[in-house]
């Protein structure tokens, strides 16, 4: 995400890192048995998925909330 | 019954780590931008589509009982991906492809439109 070519580069890399910060998640959770992990893996990708679509808007339109 | 689960579960877990390998590794490594769009959003929305089947099948046979949880995840992840792919697809090509490099569309009409959409000029604010 720091050296990457460009500006849509930057926001790909953050929705994949979300992604992976996602599976990992659920790994930890089945590693210690609970199913405590879940609501902030639920979380992490709505709010992911929020910050790629505002960054992608932003990107377009230079700015957010018209 | 265990070892079956167990094996499942294992080779759920051995797919989902290769593919997130292969979307993380060919986000580095692809040449051009729109290339670099396709490693990630489909091999990574796979490698944790087989994390969550994994994690499922640990709980409904290990742990206390089915749970929708990985359900919900997986369907918001499945409905989402395309979305953001698309979305990051779309401000790629508004900003950084000049208008002359882009390929015939074989119809006669310009690219992302399936029909004449007519006159374009809109009543209220200038189109940016």
């Amino acid at each position: 995400m720091v050296r990457a070519p460009g500006v849509g580069d930057r926001v790909l890399a953050l929705d994949t890192m979300v992604i992976n910060a996602i599976a990992l998640l659920i790994l930890y959770g089945v590693l210690h048995d609970t199913t405590m992990y879940f609501e902030p893996a639920m979380l992490f990708a709505m709010v992911g998925f929020v910050g790629t679509v505002a960054y992608a808007r932003f990107m377009l339109r230079g700015d957010i909330i018209e | 019954m265990d070892l079956i689960a167990e094996i499942t579960i294992a080779f759920c877990l051995v797919v989902s780590g290769i593919f997130g390998l292969v979307g993380s590794f060919g986000l580095i490594r692809l040449d051009q931008p729109m290339q670099r769009l396709h490693a990630p959003t489909k091999a990574t929305t796979l490698g944790v589509g087989g994390a969550l089947v994994a994690s499922m099948l640990w709980f409904a046979v290990f742990g206390e009982g089915f749970s929708f949880h990985e359900l919900l995840i997986t369907l918001f992840l499945f409905l989402t991906a395309p979305v953001t792919a698309f979305f990051i697809a779309k401000a790629h090509l508004h900003t950084s492809v000049d208008r002359a490099e882009l390929p015939p569309t074989g119809t006669a009409h310009d690219w992302s439109v399936f029909e004449d959409p007519g006159d374009p000029e809109l009543p209220g604010e200038p189109r940016r």
